[in-house]
Parts: C-alpha cells; structure tokens; sequence
C-alpha cells in the first residue's frame, strides 16, 4: 500500500516538539472559571444520547474526537490521532495514536478504545454513526497507537466524522462493563450522564435543573492546558435573566443565540461585551420554508417561484431577524466550502410572482383570490411566528391566501413530518459542512419516508437531483464533489422545492475578558482547552 | 341614695341610609349598690343597646352614635379612652350574654377564657389564677371544676356554659352585673336554676345587676326595681310591686294581661300590631298607633315623663296616680 | 390535648383513602389529554438530534414502548406506579422517579418559604387592616393589594432583579446557590437563603395580596361576633381580642385556602423558577411538556400529588390545632 501522508512528517515533528511551548503562550493568563448559560440544560452529557445543543455544548469538552479541527472549513489537525495516512485510492485510513493519553480515570487511551467505541456504541447508536461509519468494512488495531479503517468506497468527507459531536471516543473498559446490544441500557449509562473522557475538562458535579460543573484535567495530553480551571454551565431558562446575568458579570458567555434578540443591539453598544456571528460556520444555519411538494397547487415549481418572489428577504432580515442574517441563494449557505458562488440573489417582485401565478394557471377571482394553502410556523419563539404573518401578508398580495395554524414543537413535528398536514411552513435547518450529510436528505428520493424528521418531508423527487446527490457521496475527490454539487444547486434553485430564506449565523455574545473561543465551524462545541479569562 | 350607675340623657342611634336611625333616646335611670334593676320590653325596644353601651360593648361595625351621659360611680364612661374602660371591664362591671353558645371563644379553652380577666385585672399568676378558676367554677356549681378547665366550649351543655360566663364575669368581683337576657336561650328547667344562682351570688357578692329582659316573671322573682321600654324610650319606671300590680302605662299593662293570660309564650297577641321600626316611628307617643285609648293629643308630642305614683313615672299622658287610665 | 389521638388518626386515614381513587381519576385524565395531543417523544428526541429517518424513529419509539396501544401503555404505567416505579424518561434516561424526587426539595423550599410568608405577612397586614377598618391606612393597604394581585408574576420577578440584583447588588439574580462556592455546613445554609429571598418574596407577593383581604374580611366578621363582645366585656385589652381572640379564629380560612393553593402555588412556580434559574419541579414540567417526556409528565404529576396531600393533611392538622372543634366533627 503505496500511502500519501496527509501531512508531512516533519511538519508534524515539528508540531508535537513545539506543543508544549505553544500550550505556555496559548494561556496568558491560567485559571477561573468560564461560567455560560444556554436556553435549557442538557439531557445528558454524551452526543450518544443526542446531539441536541445543550449536550454538544458540555460534552465537547470531556470526549474529544479522534482527531480536531481549525478553522471555519474544519480543517483536521492533530488531536488525539498524532498523524493520518489515506490510501491513494481513499479507501484506507491509518490513525497513529498519540502516546500517554489517558482516560480521566486513568486508564491509557489505545487503539483498542477506538474500535470498541466505534463499532460497539457510535455505529450503531449515534444519530450520526451511519452517516460517516456505515461504509466502513473493517476496524484493524495492529498495535496500542494504530488504528487502520478500511471502507469499501473512498469517502470524501470520511476525515469530517471524527468530530467530537459525531464520534466522541469512548472507553472500551467502562462500554465493556454495559450491555452494547441494549441502546438504551447505553445511552441511560454513566457514558451519558457521569462522563469519562479524554478531554481537558472532566465532569465534576451536576446539580440537575441548577448547574453543572466542569473541572480542569490535570494530565491533559496538552501540557499547560486548559487555561481554565472550571467551566460552569448555569441554567437560566429565561431570556431576560439570562441578559440581566450577562451584564450583571455573573455569567461569562451566552452561546448559539440564547441571546434575546432584543438584547442584541444594546449589547454590541457595550464595551465590556463581545458580540459575534462567528464560530458557527461548520453548522450553517440557514431557514426556509418547506414546502408539501405532494399538494396541488404547491407541486408546481412556477407557483414555488411565485410565492419565493412574493418575499423580501431583506425585509425578513432587517424587521424580523433583528438585522442579523444574509439572504439566502440556495440551499447551502455561502460560508459552506460547497456553495456555488455563481448562484444569483434570489429575487423579489410581486409583478412577476403574479405573472407566474397567472402562467401556471392560477388565475385570480374578482377579489383577487387564486387558492388558499395552509401555513405553520416553527415552535421556536416570536420570529417564526412575525415570519409567518409576514409570508402570509405578501403571499396575499398576490391572491394566495395562506392560512396560518400553529401548535407546540411535538405537534409541529407530527404535522410536518409524519401527517404532511401542512402547504408550507418555516423550518430552521443545519447545513453542516458537507451537502452529503447536511442537504442530501432534505431532498433526495428516498429520504421520503413517513415519520423521518428533518429528511424530505415535502416529498420532491427529481431522478438528476439523486443521481448527482448518490454521485457526489462517493466521488473521490473535493473538486469532483465540487463540481457536482455546484449542478445541484443550480437545480435546486431552478426547482425551489422549498422557499429558501435567510442564512442565519447563531449569535453569541461573551465578556470581553474572555478569550480564544473563536477556534472553528464548530466553535462552541470545541474543547475550549485554550480559552482564558483576563482577571 | 347613693347611686352607683347614673344614666341621663342617653341617646343610641346607628348611621343607615336614611341617617341616623335612633335605638335609645333619651333614657334616664339609675342603679344604686346592691340593688337589681330589670330593664324589661320586646324586641327592638332599645333595652340590649341600652344596655351594651354602659360599658361600651355595641358593636363598632354598626358605627354606634352615642350621646348623653354614663356614670359610674361619678365617672363617666362615655367616650372614656378604649384602654381605661378595659380597666373598669371585669373589676367594675361584668357582664353576661343573652347566648351562652355564642358567648364563649370556641377555640380556647374554658381555663383560659376564665382565667383571662383574673390575670389581665388581677394580676394573678398562671397557677394562682388556675386555682381562683376553680373557686369560681365551684361557685357557679359546675361540677368537676378542674376537669372543666381544659375543656372547650363545645364540650359543655348550654346551662353549664352560663355558668361558665357568669363565672367569667364574677371573677372579678365586680360591683354591677350587667345581664342581657341572660336565660332567654336555655331550657326551661335551667333557666330557673341560672336566676336562682344569679340573685344567689347577688345578695353574697353584695353586687349591683343590671338586667335586661323581656320575661315579666324573670323580672317578679328577682328585680327590686323595673324599667319598661318601648320603641327606644323609657315608658315606666317604678317599684317591681307596684309596677306589677299598678301599673300606669297602657303598654305595661297589656304585657301584664299578656304574661297573665297566655305565659310567656304568646305574651304579645295581647297588643295588636308591633313595634314600629326606629325609621316608621310616630312624632308623638310611639305606642299611640296600638293603643286602645290613644287620643289626638297623643300624637301630638313624645308625652313626657311624670311621676304616677310612689317611685312611679310613666310617660303617659293618659296615665292617672294611682290608678290605671 | 382535648382531642385523643386515635379519632385524630382515623380522620388523616379516611382523607387518604378518599385521596386515592382522585389521584388515579387525575392520572387517567391526564395520560388521555397527553396521548391526545399530537406528537411523541419519538419525534422530539429525533428531531433535537437534527433529524432521523423513519427506520430511526420508529426504533427508538418502539424502545420507548410508544408503539403499544394507549391502553396498553396506560394499564402498565399504573401498574408501575403501584409498585413505586415511575419509568424512564424518555429523554433525560434517568429513572423518572430520581428525576424528579431531585427537584423536589427546591420546589418544596421555594414553595414552603414563600407560602408562610405570605400567610404571615398576609395574616398580620390583614389583622392591621381590619382593626383600622375604614382607615387611611386600611384604604392604602387595599389598593396596594390590588395592585399585587393583578401584577404579572415575571414582571415582577425581572423588576426585582434589576433593582436588587443589578442596581443595588445586594442579592444574587438567580440559582440556589454559589455554584462551587466552598461553605461550612451554616456558610451553605445561608448562601441558599440569600438566593432564596427574591423567588420567594416575588412569588409571596401574590398571596400575600390574596391572604391580606381574606384574612381581613374573615377578622372583620369574627370582630362581630358575640364572643369577641365577651373578651371585650372582661376587659382584654383590643390588641390581644384582635391578634389572640379574633385572630385565631380568623385564622381558619386562611389556612384552609393555603391549602388549597399548595397546587396553585405549584403551578405557579414554573415562572418564578424559570426567571431565577430556580431547579425545581416547575420547569421540569415546562421542558417535558414540549419534549413530550410523558413518563415525566405523569411522574411529576404523581408525586405532586401526593405533596398536595400530604401538605392538606398537614393543613387538616393545623386547623385541627387551631380550632379543637374540627375533629370532633
């Protein structure tokens, strides 16, 4: 097997030598504690459970991933895994392991952890495991520090899997000690709830509906890190104490948009706060609204057009989303690596949206009435319900009266995924940082199942859409993907089978003593070994 | 004669809607030591408010508007401050109550409530009040005393409980004894006894009472003088024998031909009509309407007061000394 | 005692056994509302993990035991009551009963704390009233009521963190305690005190206001009564017929109403506990409502229940004490 380093073995000498010196710079100053608070808290502390945000937000910091990640791309650098190999052909990985690693308990992180964890836990229970471990044929560990993946097609993402969201690392001898073939005696095990990882930080204490504590972890593999001694997540479930106790200094950090917009403004005008988009972008969030391709008049990709040129996504942005946000151009958003420049702004011009209406055959009546759909809005707060009113303002200035029903987020899920009892609705959705994973399943055919969440529930089925979409999964190389989804986007742009809105980034706002949370697409969820807090 | 309670120009009367509306006007009348004084009449007659106010008792949710004079023992206890006349509660004058069942505080104790004024008055401690509490109780022939201490209201028979409150207001030896209709709510059987016990303690207490009532034998067995009131008004005043037997006001002697005729029970079918409401009353003589030898010059003036015989007044202007109009 | 024990503890024994068959009308009630509504566990799990094929969510519903028909679930789930298991959470995994007996305590304290205090300050604000019937005093005390009758519980918990937490800085915005604060056994006590006077000073708010005006109309009537007459004709002095006499008496709807509201006060605790980060059962119901984690639902509910009962046969025994008539009954 003819390998083609993935980084240069000098250059990673070179790296493990200047650890150590760079772990003294990255912490100006040592100690205290980050203390941040988020919506509600976490169900667990493992994304074996779920990779609810709650839960990514603590669990990052305990398990890390095989390997860690830069920049907004998510470029994978050195983590747990010291250096990789790929196969020219990209059907084989080897992993060499850093040396002296250890488990919060003590026990030695090897190889054999990887592919018990793997196989045993993240395979067949992640919401995630099949994604990037399904093509998997074989798990070889030939010695304590080497793993060796072998997949049965090249898979060009493979390196994004060994995320800590998406494949946390888990100790063999505690998965040992439980029933793998129960997934829920697993994810109801002290794997989710009293946590062994090989972070920088370890679990401490968990005063449920309170807080939880995170201590630091003395033999971290990164000599010198964290920076902090503790993390505390503190549990303020409402938005205007949450901002009172930002301001006030009792918490330190509000991530991922558990700011109130409302309190936005103000905070960016204070000196003492830091307000940021970044850090998110290997999520990218971005909103639309969904559509039931299945019901006449909605079939209709001109009526589809109609209803995305009866809309201002400039207005959405500046009187809904308080500001914040980029008017979307397609399914991706355009800090995606994939997102294909050359797609227009999406426009918007009531005369036309009628003329199109009119051209689909859809004439209005004497009052200006062609067809009356139904509308429901995401649960989740004020602005998808002003957004709704909005869509139903505009849609009714070209004759489509869109009728607005609303319920709460389980009666929301039933009736957009698994009744389809809806025409069009606001939806929020994550790209993350490969269309296979992120956009695929929201308008491949065979995602169209009854019951799936967040897959194609508007039923649109376009055979040269799957082709490209099964194409791009497997083609080997980042340009051929390129290339390929780029016509995907073009389609589905030409098609609109949703109505795409707003790219929101998630905001965040922080104390501006606080520093070095900004580290890639995924900032949040990173381990946080090198955030300091200035006294 | 030395007086111990001096009434004058006794005036009651409480806000409604049509102003103030009078419950006593104008009463007159004065108890000597020792000596029992029965305020008879129907109700509404004024005689419960006469009788509350001497120790400023009417209720201070109805507003009471009092105006005249109450001395005792040359002190007067109109608009005397809350706290001294709490002093002169007890030591001074006792009082009991029409309802015994009512009467008592359902959730202390009868050790407690009897104790009560004998620690606030006398200044007895826990024990020494504990054990005058069962002197009194023995007084008032309740059995088992020192059981009864710990015993609650509800655990006593109607009779026992108006020993029990004459035995709170005695504790105190006080010199005037108010008693509002003091049987008007117990058997037959224990009514007597209660009276019996009543002027009993009187003549050992040597105590003054003061009794309200509407039972004309009540006021035979045990008054030495008697008060007749009619619609808010003193009507008659005088001796209980002469009263009795002679009386002047036409009123008076249709209660007695009532008591008489027919016993307690239906002791008013003997006067047509009621008395009229405070705001329905005449200008002149409030019994003209119901009398049988009404004239027009009683509904002239309110008749005032003259003497009809020895230790005798009535306010009648048809009342002739002597012998009935 | 006047009272024996034994018809004392015949009379809790009977309230229990009436309580009973309630609790298992209530729990059957709200396990049909919960299936009613549309949505389950399934979707919502699945959809917090970003989304999940059918395949996906209908193994995790039938790992749920959601698949079995209604009555089957129903059936099961009161069987497992009776045995004292309350199930799973669907979505935390913890045993529901762990899950929720951890909240208990605050909610409790929260709820303890905040209920005396409005009985006490209702009680004495509303003697004060009564006795200056009529009063300027009176007249300022009932608008004032009013006025923290209809005032919005959130309204006024934010507004009493902004002027005691951020303006003065004399008091903690939220939690129950120093997180990893370091205190003697006294220390710790006292850190939860201080985070406890303003959810429970806000949330005393309201029924103070309600105690205060019962408590005032209920002395206004007991002053009237011939008793009241009685102790005033021995000469006790206005302040003990009002604060000894009258008070006592007085007392008893008071008291029973505060036991009635303990399942008010419950609900009511969602929003205080959800402004000030308070970990207690309140919010638990907030979250699983929307997650759907009907076994949490239904375990809190249970457990409440019996708090309900268990506080209402202390109330009984309160108004046992205060009034010896009540079990002679």
């Amino acid at each position: 097997m003819k390998s083609a380093r993935y980084l240069g073995a000098a250059a990673t000498l070179a790296l493990i030598a200047t650890t150590a010196a760079q772990a003294q710079d990255a912490c100006p100053t040592k100690g205290g504690t980050l203390t941040f608070s988020y919506t509600a808290e976490p169900v667990a502390l493992s994304t074996l459970r779920t990779t609810a945000v709650t839960v990514s937000l603590m669990a990052g910091k305990i398990y890390e991933g095989l390997v860690s990640y830069e920049g907004p791309e998510m470029t994978p650098v050195p983590g747990l895994a010291e250096s990789w190999d790929i196969s020219e052909d990209g059907t084989v990985y080897t992993f060499h392991l850093r040396d002296g690693v250890k488990w919060h308990d003590g026990e030695p992180f090897t190889s054999a952890d990887v592919k018990f964890g793997i196989e045993n836990a993240i395979r067949p229970y992640h919401s995630r495991g099949k994604i990037f471990f399904g093509n998997v044929t074989s798990i070889e560990t030939p010695d304590p520090l080497t793993v060796i993946f072998t997949l049965a097609s090249p898979v060009e993402y493979f390196m994004q899997g060994f995320q800590m969201t998406s494949a946390p690392m888990l100790p063999k001898h505690i998965l040992e000690t439980l029933d793998v073939s129960d997934r829920q005696a697993l994810i109801n095990s002290s794997l989710t709830s009293e946590p062994i990882g090989t972070g920088p930080f370890k679990f401490k204490e968990w005063v449920h509906g309170d807080h939880i504590t995170l201590t630091r972890n003395p033999d971290y593999w990164q000599a010198g890190l964290p920076c902090l001694d503790n993390i505390v997540m503190r549990s303020i479930p409402d938005g205007v104490a949450r901002g009172i106790a930002l301001e006030n200094g009792e918490i330190d950090l509000l991530p991922m948009n558990s700011v109130l917009d409302s309190d936005i403004a103000r905070f960016e005008d204070m000196d003492s706060l830091e307000v940021s988009m970044r850090g998110d972008e290997g999520l990218g969030g971005i909103i639309w609204l969904d559509v039931n391709n299945r019901e006449e008049p909605l079939s209709d990709p001109m009526v589809r057009k109609a209803i995305s040129l009866s809309l201002d996504r400039e207005t959405i942005r500046d009187v809904i989303w308080y500001g914040y946000g980029v008017p979307a151009r397609g399914p991706l958003v355009s800090t995606n690596p994939f997102f294909n420049e050359k797609l227009p702004e999406l426009e918007f011009d009531l005369e036309k949206a009628a003329a199109l209406l009119d051209e689909a055959g859809y004439p209005a009546d004497a009052n200006g009435h062609r067809f009356t759909i139904t509308q429901r809005a995401l649960p989740n707060g004020e602005k998808f319900i002003r957004l709704a009113e909005y869509v139903r303002q505009q849609l009714g200035k070209v004759g489509i009266e869109a009728k607005i029903e609303t319920s709460d987020y389980a009666g929301w899920l039933k009736s957009v995924f698994t009744d389809y009892n809806y025409g069009i609705t606001s939806t929020s959705t994550d790209n993350r940082n490969d269309p296979t994973i992120g956009t695929g399943r929201r308008f491949h055919t065979k995602n169209i199942k009854v019951g799936a969440t967040f897959e194609n529930a508007g039923a649109y089925s376009n055979p040269e859409v799957d082709r490209l979409f099964d194409e791009g999964a497997v083609a080997p190389t980042r340009e051929a993907r390129k290339a390929i989804f780029d016509e995907v986007q073009e389609i589905l742009v030409d098609d609109m089978p949703v109505v795409y809105l707003l790219e929101i980034p998630r905001v965040s706002v922080w104390n501006a003593k606080v520093h070095g949370l900004i580290t890639n697409g995924i900032s949040f969820y990173d381990n946080w070994a090198k955030v300091y807090k200035e006294e | 004669m030395t007086s111990l309670l001096t009434v004058k120009s006794l005036c009651v009367g409480f806000p409604g809607k049509r102003g103030v509306l009078p419950a006593v006007e104008d009463l007159d009348f004065h108890i000597a030591p020792g000596e029992t004084l029965a305020i008879v009449g129907e109700s509404g007659s004024g005689k419960s408010t006469a009788a509350l106010s001497i120790p400023g008792l009417l209720s201070r949710s109805s507003r009471p508007v009092v105006s005249g004079s109450v001395r005792f023992e040359g002190q007067e206890m109109l608009n005397m401050p809350d706290r001294k006349l709490a002093r002169m509660r007890g030591p001074d004058v006792g009082m009991i109550f029409q309802d015994p069942s009512t009467s008592l505080n359902p959730v202390f104790t009868i050790g407690r409530q009897i104790c009560e004024p004998l620690r606030t008055h006398m200044g007895l401690d826990a024990r020494a009040a504990e054990a005058r509490a069962i002197e009194l109780l023995e007084l008032v022939k309740v059995s088992a005393p020192e059981q009864r201490l710990a015993q609650y209201p509800h655990n006593l028979s109607g009779g026992m409980r108006q020993r029990v409150m004459i035995a709170i207001a005695l504790a105190c030896s006080p010199r005037l004894l108010i008693a509002d209709e003091p049987t008007t709510a117990l058997d037959v059987t224990v009514q007597a006894q209660v009276l019996r016990l009543i002027s009993g303690l009187q003549k050992s207490l040597g105590m003054a009472v003061l009794l309200i009532t509407h039972d004309l034998g009540v006021v035979w067995e045990t008054a030495d003088r008697v008060i007749v009131m009619y619609a808010g008004r003193k009507v008659e005043e005088g001796p209980v024998r002469r009263i009795l037997s002679q009386p002047s006001h036409p009123y008076t002697e249709g209660l007695l031909r009532a008591a008489r005729k027919e016993g307690r029970d239906g002791f008013l079918t003997e006067i047509p009509g009621v008395v009229p409401p405070p705001h329905q009353r005449p200008p002149g003589c409030a019994f003209e309407p119901r009398c049988a030898r009404a004239i027009a010059a009683c509904r002239a003036a309110v008749p005032a007061i003259r003497s009809t015989g020895p230790g005798q007044v009535a306010a009648c202007i048809r009342a002739e000394e002597g012998q009935p109009a | 005692m006047a009272f024996s024990i034994p018809p004392f503890l015949q009379f809790m024994f009977r309230r229990v056994l009436q309580i009973i068959p309630v609790v298992i009308a209530i729990a059957a009630l709200n396990f049909l509302l919960l299936s009613l509504a549309p949505g389950d566990a399934a979707d919502v799990i699945s959809a917090n993990n970003g989304g999940a094929s059918a395949e996906e969510v209908q193994a995790l519903r039938e790992s749920l035991g959601l698949d079995r028909p209604m009555i089957v679930q129903f059936f099961s789930y009161m069987g497992g009551v009776l045995t004292l298991d309350l199930g799973q959470s669907y979505v935390r995994g913890m045993p529901v009963l762990d899950l929720v007996m951890s909240r208990v305590p605050a909610t409790l304290l929260l709820m303890v704390t905040s209920l005396a205090l409005a009985v006490l300050a209702g009680i004495l604000l509303g003697i004060l009233s009564s006795t200056r019937y009529g009063s300027l005093l009176d007249r300022v005390m009932s608008i004032i009521s009013l006025l923290l009758y209809s005032t919005p519980h959130f309204w006024l918990a934010l507004m009493m963190i902004v002027f005691f937490s951020v303006h003065l800085g004399l008091l903690p915005s939220g939690n129950i305690a120093t997180i990893g604060g370091d205190f003697s056994f006294l220390g710790r006590v006292w850190d939860v005190f201080v985070h406890l006077i303003l959810p429970a000073v806000t949330m005393a708010m309201f029924y103070i206001a309600v105690y205060m005006r019962l408590m005032r109309s209920s002395m206004l009537e007991v002053l009237d009564l011939d008793y009241i007459t009685a102790a005033r004709a021995r000469g006790a002095s206005e302040k003990k017929i009002a604060y000894s006499h009258a008070a006592r008496n007085a007392l008893l709807p008071v008291v029973t109403l505060a036991g009635v509201q303990i399942g008010h006060a419950l609900g009511g605790s969602v929003l205080i506990e959800t402004v000030f980060g308070w970990p207690g059962l309140g919010r638990l119901v907030y979250e699983s409502l929307l997650e759907r984690d009907t076994n949490t639902l239904m375990g809190i509910l249970v457990v409440s229940s019996v708090l309900v009962i268990v506080v209402s046969l202390c109330i009984d025994l309160v108004c046992g004490l205060l009034d010896p008539r009540i079990v002679h009954k």
